[in-house]
């Protein structure tokens, strides 16, 4: 059994099916990349595997454990985060107070015993994370790229076992998708924290994940190693429309 | 009785449809909730009377009082409150708005003092519906209140700058990318919603009396009427308008006249709980 | 008079008295709104609570201070907890509205249920807070004190900085797992408490509760917090004292005295929206970095 397993994952929003019996799981420590155009409803999938829409039908197992329909307090005490496509990072406070929110969080409060030790790990975080320059920024002050990366530091401050990432590269230049993706990876490989990703830009997309679930129009098209879904005709044409193959090909 | 009730109820729900359109009109364009809006009502029959009793004909200090709220409503739309806006905190904007209402309160108790006024009926012909006997200032309210909204609808819905405020009121991004120029559209709706307000204001001061604090439950009503009908929707707003003209007429029937208020903000109290997008809102929250 | 001997007389003593009560007004509204961003547009309701009820007891049992202080401490938290549960899923607009309709619907039962209220009267003979003017004084300016370095200590601790992760969202403070309702009812109960001991601290202290010195105080203390400066409790209470004491001290020009307090207000949310008091701290605080790096 998988750390995390979805199963046949409904919504309906009135008249239009947003996940239509989406099935897909994820392993410890493993980093998977779900693919799809805009509004093919992987934030939807997001938004009901941390709680914050109720599905309408299927199962989340997570650790053996059906969390459908629960909360997002409940699901993230559990061990699942979430980041937002559009940063919310909490204003009017720098970007150690940002972290030191998340481990005010039932979660962290069981696992960090004093201040001392609370001080430590959001240092830990800074220092990984690479925020050591802004940490007694404001995050009013920061620039787009810092909150981004808050966002990621953030989520991995409360020691999640599952991190849902949603586009952390938006918006951002190359230099500055780097260092995130670095982090990304750092937190993978150290912690065993798995990972699922959301991302359009596709080159650093494929280098990241190991694993890729394509979905389109609320459903799942393919699934299988980068390498194969961008060969996979399905996925081809769900980008470029029909004979989208032909356009690769040529 | 009960005709009395049919006539008043009326009465009243065309009036506060007037106050409320103004109100929703505001927060649907602009996206501002104006806590200035039940002052343009107190502004303007306050100038009403003002310049009758300095023998000015009446006819024309209507217009001059009502040029004067809209010069007052565009004025305070495009610079204090659109800067508000610009610097992107909403709070800031209940409070200026409820600051200077209240400011407005104090500087006319000062000018007028605390008593109250009114002023002579514009129509003193009264006439008699289903036996009941109506006072020809009530029924002047209400025609005009009916055909000021009639009007405004056409206006927004029929003219091409009407148009411009709608699609303003349904994406503020797009309608600026299609060449429309959303402040000034801001402007106008404002100095409109101005206008609603005192033209009500000027018609129900022949019969309700004028003082420095009847901004404020006018005020409280035009904002729960338009979250009743639902924040930004005019249809709602006009139902929700009636809905509490009749709940009026119908505690103070039935109970007493002094718990219409009580008896209505309980209701908007419990609305606001179980259903805040109001009758016909779209879900916002 | 060791402390104040600038107090020849009574009269200032009471600006005094008067002044610090509505510094803890002010700070009990930054509390909950200026932290969580839930703006509470009818804090006089919280504070009616608290000194109407001490008016209820009194006009059947002459209650005494040491009793209903607590008493009101109680009530008005379980108060706040029932308005702060059913309003906490409403944002922006929905919650001024819902709020103001509370103190609005307090403030027309007060009026109209004269039997119980005293009406426009309100309810006289509530038992002195103490004997003396003075030893009035000292109970009124510890109270102020404790109630406001309370708020401050809590708005400081961790407590405080999951209540401003709210203010910015609600939803990122969920994602971490973070039980918001837990924390928005809890402001909701300390904000309510502390504006409700002062409520009944003032009735004991005129002898008197009424509407007169209640309802003004939902736009008051927004006014007083918002000059001061929200989000640190002790701006908005020295906001509160400032504002209340210089008021009362140009009480003679009455009605000119309101004029000039909605200017102010006016003025300070379009040039000064982080409030005068946040403002000095600030600067305050970089002249003393700068004499530091010298």
């Amino acid at each position: 059994m998988a750390l995390l397993d979805i199963n046949n994952l409904y919504k309906k929003f009135g008249g239009l099916v947003a996940t239509n019996n989406i099935t897909f799981s994820v392993e410890k420590g493993e980093r998977v990349g779900i693919l799809g155009p805009n509004g093919a409803g992987k934030t939807t999938i997001f938004n009901q595997v941390s709680g914050f829409i109720k599905p309408d039908g299927g199962e989340i197992i997570f650790n053996g454990e059906n969390i459908i329909g629960k909360s997002p307090e409940f699901i993230a005490k559990k061990g699942i985060v979430r980041t937002f496509q559009i940063v919310k990072p909490f204003k009017g406070m720098n970007v150690y107070d940002n972290l030191k929110v998340a481990t005010l969080s039932p979660k962290m409060k069981e696992e960090i015993k004093n201040e001392t030790e609370r001080k430590k790990w959001i240092e830990y975080i800074i220092d990984i994370c690479e925020l050591k320059n802004v940490a007694y920024t404001m995050t009013d002050l920061l620039p787009q790229g810092y909150l981004k990366k808050l966002e990621v530091a953030k989520s991995l401050a409360i020691k999640p076992k599952v991190v849902l990432l949603d586009e952390p590269f938006a918006g951002l230049t190359h230099s500055e998708i780097e260092p995130i993706s670095k982090v990304i990876i750092k937190a993978n490989e150290v912690s065993g924290t798995s990972i699922v990703l959301i991302e359009h830009r596709l080159k650093e997309f494929m280098q990241l994940v190991e694993r890729v679930i394509a979905i389109d129009y609320g459903e799942k098209i393919a699934e299988g190693t980068p390498e194969e879904i961008v060969k996979n005709k399905k996925v081809i044409e769900s980008y470029l429309g029909k004979g989208g193959e032909e356009i690769v090909n040529s | 009785m009960f005709a009395n009730f049919l006539i008043n109820g009326a009465i009243n729900s065309s009036i506060y449809a007037l106050i409320a359109l103004g109100f929703s009109l505001t927060f649907g364009v602009a996206g501002i909730v104006n806590l200035y809006h039940g002052a343009y009502y107190m502004v303007a029959a306050y100038l009403v009377y003002f310049f009758i009793t300095s023998g000015i004909p009446s006819f024309i200090s209507v217009v001059l009082s009502l040029l004067i709220v809209m010069v007052l409503g565009a004025f305070l739309m495009k610079y204090p409150i659109l800067y508000l806006q610009k610097k992107g905190e909403s709070i800031y904007i209940l409070i200026f708005t409820l600051g200077s209402a209240y400011f407005t309160q104090y500087l006319f108790k000062l000018l007028f003092g605390a008593s109250y006024y009114s002023i002579p009926s514009f129509y003193d012909k009264s006439t008699k519906i289903l036996g009941e006997v109506i006072p020809g200032s009530r029924l002047f309210a209400f025609i005009v209140s009916v055909i000021t909204i009639i009007l405004v609808l056409l206006f927004i819905n029929k003219t091409k700058f009407g148009k411009q405020i709608l699609a303003t009121s349904q994406d503020k991004y797009a309608a600026e990318l299609v060449g429309v120029n959303t402040s000034m559209i801001f402007v106008v709706t404002m100095s409109l919603a101005a206008l609603l307000s005192g033209i009500a204001g000027i018609v129900i001061s022949p019969f309700l009396s004028i003082s420095p604090n009847m901004w404020l439950t006018t005020l409280l009503k035009a904002f729960s009427i338009v979250i009743l009908g639902g924040l930004g929707s005019i249809p709602g707003s006009i139902i929700a308008a009636f809905f509490m003209g009749y709940l009026e007429s119908f505690v103070s029937l039935v109970w007493t006249s002094s718990m219409t208020e009580v008896v209505f903000l309980v209701i908007v109290f419990i609305f606001l709980i179980f259903r805040p997008t109001g009758i016909m809102g779209k879900k916002t929250i | 008079m060791y402390i104040f001997p600038v107090f020849k007389d009574y009269y200032l003593l009471n600006v005094f008295s008067i002044a610090v009560i509505y510094a803890v007004y002010a700070a009990s509204w930054d509390f909950l709104s200026g932290f969580t961003g839930k703006e509470n547009f009818g804090h006089a309701a919280f504070i009616a609570i608290g000194g109407y009820m001490i008016g209820f007891i009194s006009s059947v049992y002459p209650i005494k201070p040491f009793l209903s202080i607590p008493l009101a401490a109680v009530v008005s938290a379980i108060f706040g907890i029932l308005i702060g549960l059913p309003t906490l899923k409403l944002k922006g607009p929905y919650f001024a509205l819902a709020t103001l309709a509370v103190a609005t619907i307090f403030e027309k039962l007060s009026i109209s249920l004269s039997d119980l209220t005293g009406g426009e009267e309100g309810i006289y003979g509530i038992e002195f807070l103490t004997q003396g003017q003075i030893s009035s004084f000292y109970f009124v300016l510890t109270f102020a004190v404790l109630a406001i370095l309370i708020m401050y200590i809590l708005g400081k601790s961790n407590f405080g900085l999951i209540l401003k992760s709210l203010r910015s969202d609600e939803d990122a403070a969920r994602a971490l797992g973070i039980k918001i309702n837990f924390y928005k009812i809890s402001a909701f109960a300390v904000s309510s408490m502390f504006a409700g001991i002062a409520g009944s601290i003032v009735a004991h202290f005129y002898g008197y509760i009424g509407p007169d010195i209640v309802y003004p105080l939902s736009l008051n203390s927004i006014i007083m917090a918002v000059v001061g400066g929200i989000g640190g409790i002790v701006p908005a209470a020295l906001g509160g004292f400032f504002l209340t004491f210089i008021s009362e001290m140009l009480s003679e020009f009455g009605d000119w005295n309101q004029l000039l307090y909605t200017v102010v207000l006016i003025l300070s949310t379009l040039f000064l929206p982080s409030g005068i008091f946040n403002y000095l701290g600030a600067k305050i605080r970089t002249i003393g970095s700068k004499a530091g790096e010298k």
